[in-house]
Formats: C-alpha cells, structure tokens, sequence
C-alpha cells in the first residue's frame, strides 16, 4: 500500500512538473496578448505608422512602423553575414582543419558564446564605438556597430551548430561519392545536401536570436528613430524601446499596453519562425530520403 | 521426472499489431538446463523476457494465454518485486551499474531490504564466489563495475543476480558478445549453477546447447516447432527446419 | 577552395579571441584594487567596489536554482522515464519552443504576472521567478538528452532485479550523472549572464544596501554594466570593465568545466 502510495505520488509530481512548463508558455503568450488588447483597440492601424512620440503630452503618437523596419533590416543583414561566415568556418572545420586547429576553434568559439550580451554591448560602446569615432563616424553607436556586435554574438552558435550537423551525415555517403571520382567540391555539396535540415534550423534560429535580442541594441544601435538610410546611422529597433521603456513606464496606461503589444509581435515572431523551422525542416528531410 | 516450474499455455505475444509469438506451448522443469534456440528475430527473447515480464515496460507490447509459475498464473502477480527477485534475469550485454563492484552484487539486496553490512558483505562474497568472480575482484570491490573486462562484467551481472537467491535463472544469450575463453568459463559456471537452480537460456549455438542443456526448445518464425531432450533431438530432429539449423544451414 | 576558407576561419577565430581578450584584459587590472570585491560603490561608482552587485547575482542565482533545478529535473525525468512517448516529444517540443523565445518577453511576462499581478513590485523575487521561467525549460531541454541517452538495458537489468520505477529512475539519474552536471553549469551560464529580464523585473541601478527580504529590489552584475555604460561618464567605467572581465572569466570557467565532463565522459 505504502509503495503504491509513494509511486502515484512520484507519477503526480513528475507530471505535474511537465505540464507546469507546457502551461507557462500558454500563460506567456496569453498574458501579453492581454495586456496589448487595450492597445490595439483604441490605437489599432495607428499602430504601424512610423512616428513614436509616447510621451507628448497633448497628441502622443504610438506608430511603431520605423522601429519594425529597421529590426527586420538590422536581423535581415546580420543575419546573411553570420550564415556566410558561419558555413565557411563550420566547413573548414569539417573538411580540412587538423585536429588541433578544430579543438582550439571550437573551444575559444565556445567560450566566446559565453560572453553575456550586456558585455558584448559595453564592448561596443567602449571599444569598437572609440574605434568608430576615431575612423569618423559621427556616432559611435550605430547600425554597423549593432551589426557587428550582433555577429560576434549569433557566429559561434551558428558555426557549432553547422558543424555539429555535418559531422552527422554519415560516413559512407561521402566514401561513396569520394569513390565515384567526386571532387572536393562535389563532395561538399554532398555533405551539404544532407546536413541541410540542420543547418537551415541553425540559420533561422540565428535570425530568431538577432531579431529578440534586447541588450545590444539597446545600448549599441544609437537608439534614433529614424529609417536607417546608411551603415553609420544610429537607429532604435523594436527590442530597444521595449527594453529602454517598460521599466519606468506606469502600469496599465496605454503606452505600457503598446509596448506589451511589442513585446507580444516579438513573440509571434519567434513562434511563427519556430513553425516554420519544423515545416522546412520535415520538408529537407523527405526532400534528403528522395 | 522433476516438478514443473514454468506452465506456458497458448502463449501469443503481439508488438503492436506485429505477431512475435504464436500459440506456443511448454513446460520448463525444476533444476534442469532448458536452451531455446532458433534463427534470430524467431522470438526467443521475447519468450523469456516475458517470463520475467520485462516486456511490460515495452508500449505497444501485449500477450494472450498464460504463464504458470508453480501454478500461480504471473500476470496476476501483484507484488512483482518478490517474484522477480525468484525469477531473475541476465542479458546479452553485460550491464553493470554505474557503481562499485561490490554495490552492484548488492544492489538487489538492499532493494530487498537487506541493509546490514555483515549480512552484505557474506552474501556478496558468496554470489561472488558461486560465480567464480570472487578471486578476481576480491582485492577491488570498491573499484568501478565498468573498469571489468566483457567476460567479468558478464560473471558480475550473474552474481547479481544470484545474490538474491532466486529459483530460477533466465539468461539472454549471455555469451554471444564475449571471447571463447570468456565463453567456456561461463559455460562451466552455468553447469555448475545448474545442480542448484532452474536455467532457462537463450542460445544462438547449437554446440552450446548441447554442452550445457538437458532439454531444448525450437522456434521458428514464433512458433515452437520441436522441444524434448537435447540429446534425442539432436540425434533425430523430426522437425525439417531444425535439422536445417542443426547442420548450419540456418542460423 | 581549401584556402579561402582558411583565411576565412582565421579571420573569425582571430576576431573571437580579440574580443574575448580584449574584454578581459581591459578589465582585470581593476580586479586587483583593493576592496573591488568587498567595498560598496562610492561617488556615483566611480570609485569602490562591487560587493552590492556580486552578493545581489548571488542572491539571485541561489534562489533561480532553488526554483528551476528541483522543477526542472523533476520534469526531465517525466519526460524521459515516465511520460508516453507521443506526449513526451509533444512537452519537448514546447520546451525547445520556450528556449528561442527572446528573454525580454520573459522580462515583459515576469512584470506583468509578478510585479504588476501578483504584486511583488520590482524584486529579488520577481527577478528570480522571471529568471526561473526562462531556466526551467533550458535545463529540461538540456538535461533530457542526457537521460535519453542512457541504455534500455540498463533500466531492464534495475527492473528485472524487482526495483520499482522509483529506483530505476535513481539509477538512470546516476548513470547520466555527468551529463546533468553539463545541464546544470549551462542552465547557470545562461541564467548569470542575462540581463533583460532582470533589468525589467528587479533591478536597480542604485540602492544603499542589501535586500533583506525577498520583495527588496537587488543590483547584479549584469544590469550595473548595462547601467553604467549608458548613464555614466568616463570616470566609472573602469567598474563596468572590471565586472565585465570578472563575469567573462566566470564564464569561462563553466564551460571549462563543461569541456572538462564532456572529456571525462568520452574517456
Ligand atoms: N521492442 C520491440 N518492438 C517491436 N518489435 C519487436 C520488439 N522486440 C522484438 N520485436 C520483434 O519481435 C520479433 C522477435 O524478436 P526477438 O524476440 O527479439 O527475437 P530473437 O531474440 O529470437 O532474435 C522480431 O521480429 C522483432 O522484430
Ligand atoms: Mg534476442
């Protein structure tokens, strides 16, 4: 009896805790979207203009569009550079570097993705901003250095997890190829073919980390505004106001709404790119069986 | 003639929808060698495991007919920790625990209740000693099960197991992953044990069969389709498949 | 082809261990001060230490693991040991999910439910509970690979003896005891090194003493570098490098310990 009584309990807690995680993301999504509704009722369309002027005491306008823009053009570009050099490196280390070469990367690559992104940031601001304004930009906080910063970032995550899928594909496809007369090249886009549903989660689990992060563009991105017309302009993407503004505004108004409502796009961002990560993925993968 | 232990009676065993067992029907004798046999994929695991109902941890898996265990139907059981305690079990790979030589002979017992250090330390030795371990490791219990050779690591689990003092023995091919040495001493430890206990083993080869058991069974594609005394069948199997195994031409 | 991409990875490399180098070292002379690590900050954090900061990220990593590692565990061994398959990849999935959600929602989720709902204000507690939320699936996540990993045959060989449920799972528990060890020192990476949450949730950036309870406000590391790069002049930010160069150190640190047990393991 008193065993039966131990192992039901045992059943009831362990449970109890895995469904407690599976609710936490239910009540996540929930509790942001039900702060932002009073935002989308009364600033509604409003909403993706381009003008943010919170605080104007007579007329504020609550128009994140701009904000949008530049977080889309700021993930959109980081992220191409990050999955060029990150797939560069990752095939270096698969294909042709020496054993010691790939343990010495792959271990300072480890510890440079320990970093805290509030480092990364005051790295930004005091090392490569000085080194901005000493070339001659006029700000030393600006799309290129938020660019910058937002590789040093994503890369090591992008090049461990590249590398980690094609060391998966197995070995006697490649033999196989190799015996068939085929030259590096061909080898490689062998390898790539087969490696493909991972490296795709890799590249858009990358976008994902660029598009949410808050630290480094709150303090490295120059925080204006404005359409970012060139590499030296400062600019403010969504995650920036968010994190720059949540914390002193007051609870329940309206612009605290707004920036839940924010925080709510940033979410289903992350969630539809999720989704979409498992359909292309599954996709790769009968595309891979043939 | 000796007392039956086991009573299998139209035994079918499914995987899913997947038949593994077919109306299979048995009696296995108290302290007498009863080998199983047959190509591989016929069944012969799933027969024992389910001796010891190990296959109820497997989803999907689910079994008609009925298993007599001195008359006592097992899927009845309630209280499986005792009768897995007499009926215990030993598998194709050596699987040590994770823990000192030493701990892993007695981990049974103290899942049983046996906590006192003297009374450990006697009947660890002594399921040391039955399995001609003891002189082996006696120097270091306290070392790591891991750090054993295949052929140890193998004698070790069969101490585990016979550390709880059970009546009946299952073993899964406990040989085919080791060396011939390895192999021989098992062998001669298992005719040994078999004066004391009932042993039911799975065996892939003919040779050990005839070695160490007194009766075998034959499964083909999961039907029993010969069983009686090793001797008489291997000198006349009626059976055309297993006159095929036996003179290799299955296997 | 084979050179390109040598210069290539040389190139990231050098750049990676430039600004690994560069952090540290801009900042470890400062570790040497005296009082860095025991003195409270003076003169707008121009000058003192940082002892608020490092017992306030204590503070708060000894609570977030009193929450997330119990919870988390427990969980990972439903998900692995008990739960039916289908259900178990389904909570994994989830689990996978919450982990490439950004941290700033769970700042924004924390001071919704938290601070604002459950009225623990701008806290230790709120901080440690926003943190929690995000900790708990990253260990599961984690730390279920591990247990997955451990063979059939050994859960069989425990059963078959006649243990319950209960003791296979001890035993599978100390069987992939390494890899826990991994999941642990990664979950406590990752949670010592956020900022965002906590910068939403508990912190602030000048307090003159400790918390004393849980609903007091804490200083951590983290949101005092982010404080004082962007709101103080030249003269404080050597204590920004200092803590910067001390948290890069302490990170490294743990994946050094996480490289250690990963070697161990395949010895
Ligand atoms: N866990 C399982 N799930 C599904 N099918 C199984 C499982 N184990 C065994 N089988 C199937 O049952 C049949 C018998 O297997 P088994 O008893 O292991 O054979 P043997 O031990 O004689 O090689 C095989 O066809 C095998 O594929
Ligand atoms: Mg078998």
């Amino acid at each position: 009896m008193m065993k039966k009584t131990i192992s039901f309990l045992f059943v009831l807690l362990t449970s109890l805790a895995a469904v407690a995680v599976a609710a936490a993301l239910f009540a996540i999504v929930f509790f942001i979207f039900s702060e932002s509704i009073r935002a989308i009722r009364e600033v509604g369309f409003g909403l993706f203009s381009p003008n943010w002027y919170p605080v104007w005491e007579t007329e504020p306008e609550f128009g994140i569009g701009t904000m949008l823009l530049n977080s889309l053009i700021l993930a959109v570009w980081t992220s191409v550079w990050v999955w060029i050099l990150g797939l560069g490196v990752a095939i270096y280390l698969h294909r042709y570097a020496s054993n010691r070469e790939r343990e010495l990367m792959l271990r300072i690559l480890e510890y440079a993705s320990g970093i805290p992104s509030v480092v990364l940031g005051l790295f930004g601001v005091l090392i490569l901003g000085n080194l901005f304004l000493r070339l001659g930009a006029w700000s030393a906080q600006n799309f290129l250095n938020a660019s910058i910063v937002l590789s040093i970032l994503t890369l090591p995550f992008m090049v461990s997890l590249t590398f980690q899928s094609l060391e998966k594909v197995p070995r006697q496809l490649v033999e196989g190829a190799i015996s068939l007369g085929a030259k590096d090249f061909a080898v490689i886009q062998v390898e790539l073919k087969h490696a493909a549903p991972g490296i795709v989660n890799a590249m858009l689990s990358v976008f994902n980390r660029i598009f949410g992060e808050t630290m480094i563009v709150l303090m490295v991105a120059g925080g204006a505004n404005m359409l970012v017309g060139s590499f030296l302009d400062p600019v403010r993407p969504l995650t920036a106001t968010l994190g720059s503004e949540i914390g002193e505004v007051a609870a329940g108004s309206l612009h605290y709404s707004v920036l839940f409502f924010i925080a709510f796009l940033v979410l289903s961002g992350c969630l539809i790119l999720n989704v979409l990560t498992n359909r292309i993925t599954r996709r790769l993968e009968r595309w891979i069986k043939g | 003639m000796s007392e039956v232990v086991f009573e299998i009676k139209d035994l079918y065993a499914f995987y899913d929808d997947h038949c593994a067992l077919q109306n299979v029907n048995l009696k296995i004798r108290e302290k007498r060698v009863t080998a199983i046999m047959g190509p591989s994929g016929c069944g012969k695991s799933t027969l024992l495991r389910c001796l010891n109902r190990l296959n109820d941890l497997i989803p999907g898996f689910s079994l008609k007919g009925q298993i007599l265990f001195r008359g006592q139907d097992i899927y009845r059981i309630r209280d499986l920790t005792e009768y897995r305690r007499r009926v215990t079990m030993v598998f194709q790979k050596p699987n040590p625990f994770p823990m000192s030589i030493f701990d892993n002979v007695a981990y049974g017992l103290r899942i049983h209740g046996i906590t006192k250090k003297s009374i450990l330390r006697e009947k660890v030795e002594h399921a040391l000693r039955m399995a001609a371990l003891w002189d082996e490791v006696k120097e270091k219990l306290k070392k790591p099960a891991v750090q054993l050779s295949g052929g140890q690591q193998q004698r070790l689990c069969i101490a585990r197991a016979l550390a709880l003092e059970p009546d009946v023995l299952l073993l899964d091919e406990p040989t085919s992953a080791l060396d011939p040495i390895a192999t021989m001493k098992i062998e001669r430890l298992l005719e040994e044990l078999a004066q004391q206990y009932t042993v039911v083993i799975v065996t892939h080869s003919m040779g050990q069969a005839l070695r160490i058991s007194d009766e075998v069974v034959f499964l083909y594609e999961g039907r029993l389709i010969e069983y009686g005394e090793t001797s008489s069948i291997a000198k006349t199997p009626r059976h055309e498949v297993t006159k095929q195994f036996l003179t290799g031409k299955i296997g | 082809m084979r050179w390109t991409l040598r210069i290539l990875s040389y190139g990231v490399f050098l750049a990676m261990l430039f600004v690994l180098v560069s952090i540290v070292v801009s900042g470890l002379p400062y570790l040497f001060r005296p009082g860095f690590f025991t003195a409270w900050p003076k003169r707008a954090m121009s000058e003192g230490g940082i002892f608020p900061m490092l017992v306030g990220s204590l503070m708060l990593m000894g609570l977030v693991f009193a929450i997330s590692i119990p919870v988390g565990l427990v969980g990972t061994i439903f998900l692995s040991e008990l739960a039916p398959r289908r259900l178990s990849m389904l909570l994994q999935s989830l689990a996978a999910t919450m982990n490439s959600v950004p941290s700033i929602v769970y700042g924004v989720f924390g001071l919704a439910l938290f601070c604002v709902k459950l009225g623990f204000g701008t806290s230790l507690l709120s901080a440690s509970l926003a943190l929690s939320t995000m900790s708990i699936p990253f260990f599961m996540n984690s730390a279920v690979e591990f247990l997955r990993a451990v063979p059939k045959e050994l859960r069989e060989g425990v059963i078959s003896l006649g243990a319950s449920k209960f003791q296979s799972t001890l035993m599978v528990l100390r069987a992939s005891r390494n890899g826990i060890l991994t999941s642990l020192m990664l979950t406590l990476g990752r949670a010592f090194s956020e900022t965002a949450p906590i910068l939403v949730t508990g912190a602030v950036f000048y307090s003159t003493k400790l918390p004393d309870k849980l609903t007091d406000p804490v200083m951590t590391l983290p949101t005092s570098i982010y404080a004082i790069v962007m709101n103080l002049g030249e003269r404080s930010q050597w204590m920004a490098r200092g803590m910067a160069s001390l948290m890069v150190l302490i990170m490294i640190f743990i994946y050094s310990v996480v490289q250690l047990t990963r070697r161990n393991k395949r010895e």
